[in-house]
């Protein structure tokens, strides 16, 4: 079993940051490190530019900005927690980081630090110091001459838990001050220096013992001042042993989770708390020495997890809770008595607790809802595949009726006017330098409703009422003809292109003219025998758009389209479509040299006819739902490559992908029009109408995600859809601080309408009770749908919680309504619907229930049957009679439910001791499961094994470093599935870094061809700071010795990142593979993007 | 410390792994899902377990036969453990296997060595003797480095010397003098190539380095291995570990049988910290040293000895960490009174024998945790899986026990996002570790 790997969205959690110049000597950069990847800014007026967004092949632990000797930029040190490290430094010429030196700082024997490793460059860039296995402080010293880094080694450290190492400013020596914690859990301020020469530690200037046991961090404070801050939970101290006094101040208990500094001499800082509460502590310092602190509170941001002061006022929240912010400090509080302005927020999905996959707008494409953010800062965040649109100007005008753009002369290189049409009249906008105005054109009816507005050859103007057709001149803007359908008939449906132009009059008649002269002469002009809907006559075949059209499209009344030749008008073909919407609007176009015909329904389906373009036969159709509106449909160009817009309640850009039709949102909420306008002012834009507004905006790149975020002010835990209510259950936790000032935990469970979200109803939990799992379920003999949840009860001064629920509610007029309530010994971590039945995971046992009416009339849930044996069951998955369970740390086993005697019994299980954090799957045999070193396995069962011991062992046939820890794995597709992509089941899943990812089958072919592929670009691509692709995803944890290759995974990252290469590069790698060319390869690895 | 922690990213998750394990580390109980059938019927002197897969247990018996033991999870058959070799006695050693060890790299190799004064090296595949050295004395211990990239020496305490034999080349290399009597453990050194540690019945703890030589006037012993010249530093409890050669050839040279009452009369202090006049204070065991181990992380060595005492040292200042384990009484009337302790892997816990118990204490501030009852005879020797929480041990009615953390009393996980360590028991009872279990096999 093979599988691919790929992210769909990238980690947003933003961990680390650091400022500095690093792009250049003036620039102010700002370096943001979220999970492994790294993100360069640079600070302008008009905010942070991105300059590089680029992965590391590493989980990044600490980085750091520092001069060195001589340079004139900075360069930047990275270290990974696999323990490697490198420096790099920008390139401005190509934009890309040089690796200027890569180590590994790696022992063969150690504990690894609790909390991950810290490193730091001293101030006086003589050594950096790292603090990566208890009890050791390694030192790769630095030649200050040339800034070479020479030979590391190890200083054994007394103090075996050390909270928190910094390097103190202004010392002759390198001078370190730790925190550390003794086994009697007392907490203590020490310092050493280090001798480079003995490669040992000297007693340092200064101790202090007995801090305060919750302090957590220390604050290295620069010359002058010097000496070091100590952050804890009650009470801030300043501490120089040099200078003798100590100054302390108290705070309300909070959890300082990140600080940041203001002032280069460090008068001031910034501390953010796990509330998102945001301080500014100052020094007073005299000249000479401290005199106090004072702490003040400016207001509320996003959890912060890293603060870094940029400039004027303006400082960077890195979050990995909430959104990431960017802040702007006012010397004056507002109105909500904040010193903070935000001035940009970053979408941050992480940590994702839970998700669902539903299809909201029921179109068959998936959406992701995931449970994001902690406390005051959780959301849910509605994740779906669609196009940006970047909107650039917007003006308020409801009620436009049709969109067209005309320009001033038909080889004109920008539209200069836009046409709105609205119930009783035309409108006409002109642009000029930007700025739009309105204006009239002589020859137009404005007094009308436009059907039809084109640019004709014979440079003019042509505009199409109700009541007649009008062709004005380009230059004089004045009325040329005047043409008037026979009888007085009003015009009731007209198309056109260049050329030609057909139109009915009365119901029946169909009027073909020809208006490339300046003059309009009627061709042909015929009786249908159905009622015309609509039509089309847009000329097929690339870069047509002066050319003729042979044919017409026309859309009628009974349901079917038929294709007329032109100049005759004689029906070459007809086509019932069939079902009992009217067609609204048709599309003859070229998309890849494949000629269709689209056309869209009243109902919100399209047909996709291929169309051949000399005999005008329809040929195979394709029916897709796309709204549930009447669409209009309109061509764009994009990026040289033609596009359709399909304007209706859910707008979508049609356009062909390696001779596929493809689908992809706008995340607009509805269009009725859609005109390209490629304008001086905004170059290559669209023009799109609402129901209440008009605006311009440039297209993105097509696929990207589109995220709603529903923000809660609490924690959301644990989600579940329920299609049939329209509803999503939501487990929520929230901390309300009580009179007293303490902070009291809440949980409840929350109702919320799947479109709207809005909260329906709210039932809350007892006290010390938590939620483990929320599903939705139904048991047999009973079809109403249930929402299943589990919660657990646990008492801080107990140490024994002994009791869960399992509580069953039925949604009832959108309401919840308690209907059975199960008392458990235990918690309930994951509950599953099992064949009618209630499947839960309870502490160590794994227990079968089913729903019954009891005595008294009420419903109960009875326990079946269980099975004992594991540590703690936290993830169950089933598949038919198969339950697949992952055990906290018993790696994840294979259980089936017997019929006959309704017992559950272990088949096999994986014997590997895995800590496991979410399981999945694939097939019959296959399973996947993600465990807690951030590592992605699948096991297999061994059926065809010989002795019995064999086939009670899952075998493990992948092993992949993915670099994150899921949380949760759930089939679906992010992506919309049209009938013919054929269906390869994909799992999406969520991690804590805020990351989604899919993972997809392959077959066996496919994943030695992708291997091949993926050596191939390890060769020619290199890793930033030397850091290797293969040590990257080798799959290790504290069991193994040493790491594994990966095997049966495929970096789908790395695969779609042969797509950004230049294009000498993608020769290399088509090179090394071999007897495959650039674009064959384009169009595999295209496809296989097209899987998210 | 919860599970919700660790979901929401508040809690790293090698935290939470890691707290688990401890605790759990400290609520082992006999395990009933796997047991040892007796490969021979003899008392048990020395197990180890391979540091390559975690899967394989050698046991030595005092009638010189050798067993291998699969304890690999995965193998269990029929709730047992199986035994995967069997060398009997004659064919392994004459009399008794004292020591045994894997070969670092992989379980293809073992040496043993034993009171017939031999060392071999075995090709386990083949269950044949590779190599064998005739040593000049009887084989207490012997040892193999469990990291070195630079050599693959295997070192035994025979006799009253350490010597040092070359799994490459077959040859024995050096033979270290430095103990007045005899040598009756050796542990290599964890994070040093070259260095090794040795104790003997003198009641001295002797090291060996290359490069280092203290200066301060405690003794020790220090060997090099590469000069082949004689101990370097003694490790003592009183102050600092003090070289001298100088104090060494000053010691008179003692017959073995006599050296541990002529110890304390006779010892020359040349210490400066003699003053006391207490020369037994300056012995790192009063009545020989039996045992040495390390942490897995090399941090510190541990030594045991007759005196029913165990010590925790500072293998690179070569100073004793002052931690009271308190007393491991041992049977009185045992012939060989070498017991055999172990570390576990995450360094926090020592497992003792103690008579007929095992007692678990923590390493760092010497408090008992709990003492595991279920062998009837003495226990002999004790030894931890390399990365797994499984501890067997093994007595002289030659039984193994295999102990294993309780699972019903996992310390854990709340599920929301607070901290709180909490347990949870499924509404069951304990079971008493207390409760005598009766081997299955008699």
């Amino acid at each position: 079993m093979h599988c691919y790997v790929v992210t769909a969205h990238r980690a947003s959690c933003a961990q680390l940051s650091v400022r500095g110049s690093f792009t250049g000597p003036k620039d102010t950069n700002l370096i943001v490190a979220k999970g492994s990847r790294l993100v360069i800014y640079t600070l302008t007026p008009e905010g942070l530019q991105p300059v590089l967004d680029t992965g590391i092949y590493g989980r990044i632990a600490a980085i750091e900005l520092y001069t060195v000797a001589g340079a004139e930029r900075e360069s930047l040190y990275i270290l990974t927690e696999r323990l490697k490290f490198c420096i790099v430094e920008y390139d401005s010429s190509t934009g890309e980081l040089i690796t200027k030196a890569m180590g590994d700082v790696q022992d063969s024997v150690g504990r690894p630090v609790d909390g991950g490793p810290i490193a730091h460059i001293d101030p006086e860039r003589r050594m950096i110091g790292f603090l990566l296995y208890d009890g050791l402080f390694k030192v790769i010293p630095i030649d200050t001459r040339n800034g070479q880094l020479r030979e590391a080694f190890n200083i054994r450290l007394e103090e075996l838990q050390v909270l928190d190492v910094q390097f103190l400013y202004g010392y002759a020596q390198p001078t370190i001050v730790l925190l550390y914690q003794d086994p009697k859990e007392m907490r203590h301020l020490k310092t050493y220096q280090v001798s480079i020469r003995d490669k040992d530690f000297i007693a340092g200037p200064w101790s202090q013992t007995g801090v305060e046991i919750g302090a957590t961090m220390i604050i290295p404070v620069p010359t002058p001042i010097g000496g070091c801050i100590l952050l804890g939970e009650q009470t801030i101290s300043y501490l120089n042993g040099d200078k003798g006094d100590t100054k302390t101040i108290h705070m309300d208990m909070t959890v300082i989770r990140a600080w940041g500094k203001i002032d280069e001499d460090g008068r001031r800082y910034l501390l953010g708390d796990h509330l998102g509460q945001l301080y500014v502590l100052v020094l007073e310092f005299d000249g000479n020495k401290v005199l106090g602190l004072k702490l003040d509170t400016l207001g509320e941001t996003s959890s912060a997890k890293t603060i870094t002061y940029l400039d004027s006022g303006v400082v960077f929240i890195g979050s990995c809770f909430g959104d990431s912010q960017l802040i702007r400090l006012h010397p004056d509080k507002d109105e909500n008595d904040s010193n903070i302005e935000v001035l940009e927020s970053f979408t941050n999905l992480g940590p994702i607790q839970d998700f669902c996959v539903v299809d909201l707008e029921r179109q068959g494409q998936g959406q992701v809802v995931t449970c994001s953010g902690t406390l005051k800062d959780g959301s849910l965040r509605v994740v779906r595949n669609g196009i940006g649109i970047n909107e650039q100007a917007a003006v308020e005008l409801p009620g436009i009726k049709g969109l067209w753009s005309l320009r001033e002369s038909i080889d004109a290189q920008y539209d200069k006017y836009l046409i709105q049409s609205f119930v009783n009249e035309t409108r006409v906008l002109e642009i000029a330098d930007e700025e739009l105005s309105e204006t009239e054109i002589d020859g137009f009816d404005h007094n009308a409703q436009t059907i039809f507005c084109s640019n004709v050859l014979g440079d003019c103007l042509l505009q199409i009422t109700e009541v007649s057709l009008r062709l004005v001149s380009t230059k004089s803007k004045q009325l040329l003809k005047e043409w008037f359908p026979p009888n007085g008939e009003r015009i009731t449906v007209a198309g056109g292109n260049v050329q030609q132009v057909v139109l009915t009059s009365g119901k029946r008649t169909l009027i073909y003219l020809d208006v490339s002269n300046g003059d309009v002469t009627e061709v042909k002009r015929i009786e249908m025998d159905q009622e015309i809907a609509c039509l089309n006559l847009n000329p097929l075949g690339e870069k047509s758009d002066h050319n003729k059209s042979d044919f017409v499209a026309v859309g009628h009344w009974n349901l079917s389209l038929s294709m007329l030749r032109l100049p005759s008008m004689e029906v070459v073909c007809t086509e019932s479509i069939g079902g009992d919407a009217i067609p609204r609007s048709l599309l003859l176009v070229t998309l890849e040299g494949v000629d269709y015909l689209l056309c869209a329904l009243g109902d919100g389906y399209l047909f996709t006819f291929a169309i051949d373009a000399s005999t005008a036969q329809i040929g195979e159709r394709k029916k897709i739902s796309l709204g549930t509106h009447p669409m209009i449909l309109s061509k764009f160009m994009s990026r040289g490559a033609t596009h359709v817009f399909a304007a209706s309640d859910r707008p979508t850009v049609i356009y062909s992908n390696n001779r596929k039709l493809l689908f992809s949102n706008v995340n607009l909420k509805e269009v009725t029009q859609m005109a390209p306008f490629n304008s001086e002012g905004f170059p290559d834009s669209l023009a799109i109408a609402t129901e209440t507004s008009l605006r311009i905006g440039v297209i993105d790149d097509i696929q990207k995600l589109h995220i709603r975020t529903v923000y809660l002010r609490e924690q959301p835990r644990r989600i579940c859809h329920q299609e049939s209510s329209k509803t999503f259950c939501v487990a929520t936790l929230s901390i309300r601080i009580n009179r007293d000032g303490e902070e009291v935990e809440e949980q409840f469970i929350k109702l919320f309408d799947d479109q709207t979200f809005e909260i329906l109803d709210t039932y809350q939990l007892q006290e010390f009770e938590n939620t483990c799992s929320v599903e939705c379920a139904s048991f047999s003999d009973d079809p109403t749908l249930y929402y299943i949840v589990g919660t657990a009860t646990a008492v801080p001064q107990e140490s024994e919680p002994k009791e869960g629920r399992l509580l069953v509610f039925e949604v009832i007029d959108r309401k919840l309504h308690l209907k059975a309530s199960k008392e458990i010994k235990g918690a309930p971590y994951q509950i599953k619907p099992f064949n009618g039945k209630l499947l839960a995971g309870i502490n160590s046992k794994i227990e079968l229930f089913r729903l019954s009416d009891s005595d008294t009339g009420h419903m109960e849930l009875v326990s079946e049957c269980c099975h004992r044996g594991h540590i703690l069951v936290l993830y169950l998955q089933t598949r038919g009679d198969f339950i697949v369970a992952g055990d906290l740390m018993r790696s994840i086993s294979l259980l089936t439910y017997k019929q006959v005697d309704g017992q559950i019994e272990e088949i096999a299980r994986d014997f590997n001791a895995n800590w496991m954090t979410a399981v999945d799957i694939l097939d019959d045999d296959t399973f996947l499961g993600a465990e807690g070193y951030f590592n992605l396995f699948t096991v297999r069962k061994n059926t065809d094994a010989t002795s019995d011991e064999e086939r009670a062992r899952l075998e493990v046939v992948g092993e992949y470093h993915l670099g994150d820890m899921v949380n949760r794995f759930q089939r679906g597709s992010l992506v919309l599935r049209s009938s013919d992509t054929p269906t390869t089941d994909t799992i999406i899943f969520g991690t804590v870094n805020g990351m989604i990812g899919v993972i997809a089958v392959l077959s066996k072919e496919e994943y030695e061809f992708l291997l091949k592929v993926q050596d191939a670009l390890n060769f020619v691509i290199k890793g930033v700071g030397g850091l290797r692709h293969e040590d990257w995803r080798s799959f290790e944890n504290e069991r193994t010795q040493g790491a594994r290759a990966p095997k049966g995974f495929i970096d789908g990252d790395l695969i779609e990142s042969f797509l950004d290469l230049r294009r000498e590069k993608m020769e290399e790698v088509c090179h090394a593979i071999g007897s495959i060319t650039v674009e064959e390869l384009s169009r595999k690895i295209e496809e296989l993007q097209r899987l998210h | 410390m919860s599970e919700g922690e660790r979901r929401c990213g508040v809690l790293h998750p090698q935290s939470l792994q890691r707290a688990l394990l401890e605790t759990r580390g400290k609520h082992m109980q006999l395990c009933d899902d796997r047991t040892i059938d007796p490969p021979f019927q003899s008392a048990i002197m020395s197990m180890s377990v391979d540091h390559v897969e975690d899967r394989y247990m050698l046991v030595g018996y005092a009638n010189g036969g050798v067993a291998i033991i699969d304890v690999s999870e995965e193998t269990v058959k029929d709730k047992k453990f199986e035994c995967a070799l069997r060398i009997p006695q004659g064919q392994a050693h004459d009399f008794g296997v004292t020591s045994l060890a894997w070969y670092t790299r992989d379980t293809g190799l073992f040496v043993s060595g034993g009171f017939d004064e031999v060392v071999k090296i075995w090709d386990t595949n083949k269950a044949e003797v590779a190599i064998e050295y005739k040593t000049k004395g009887k084989v207490y211990d012997i040892d193999v480095h469990k990291t070195s990239t630079l050599h693959n020496l295997v070192a035994a305490a025979n006799g009253h010397v350490v010597s040092l034999y070359d799994a490459n080349s077959g040859l024995r290399q050096h033979s270290l003098r430095g103990h007045q009597g005899t040598v009756n453990c050796v542990a290599w050194s964890v994070c040093e190539q070259y260095q090794l540690f040795s104790g003997g019945s003198d009641g001295t703890v002797v090291r060996m380095q290359s490069a280092k030589t203290f200066l301060s006037p405690v003794k020790k012993r220090l060997w090099d291995v590469r000069q082949g010249a004689s101990c370097l530093a003694f490790l003592s409890p009183e102050g600092k570990p003090w070289t001298s050669r100088r104090a060494f050839l000053a010691l008179p040279a003692l017959p073995h049988k006599t050296c541990r009452k002529r110890r304390r009369t006779e010892h020359d202090g040349t210490a400066s910290s003699s003053s006391k006049g207490d020369e037994a204070a300056l012995l790192a065991h009063a009545k020989g040293v039996s045992c040495l181990r390390f942490t897995p992380d090399g941090r510190y060595l541990l030594s045991s000895g007759g005196d029913e005492r165990v010590r925790l040292w500072n293998p690179v200042s070569c100073e004793l960490e002052i931690v009271n384990y308190g007393a491991f009484p041992q049977a009185r009337a045992a012939a060989y009174k070498k017991v055999q302790f172990d570390v576990s892997w995450s360094g926090k816990l020592l497992f003792h024998p103690c008579q007929n118990e095992v007692v678990v204490c923590d390493l760092a501030s010497g408090n008992r945790i709990s003492r595991l009852r279920g062998h009837v005879g003495t226990v002999k020797c004790c030894v931890a899986k390399p990365r797994g929480e499984d501890l067997f041990s093994g007595d002289q009615d030659a039984n193994i026990l295999v102990w294993t953390p309780n699972d019903r009393q996992v310390a854990l996980v709340c599920p929301a996002g607070t901290d709180r360590i909490s347990r949870f028991l499924d509404g069951e009872e304990e079971v008493e570790v207390d409760v005598d279990n009766w081997s299955d096999s008699d």
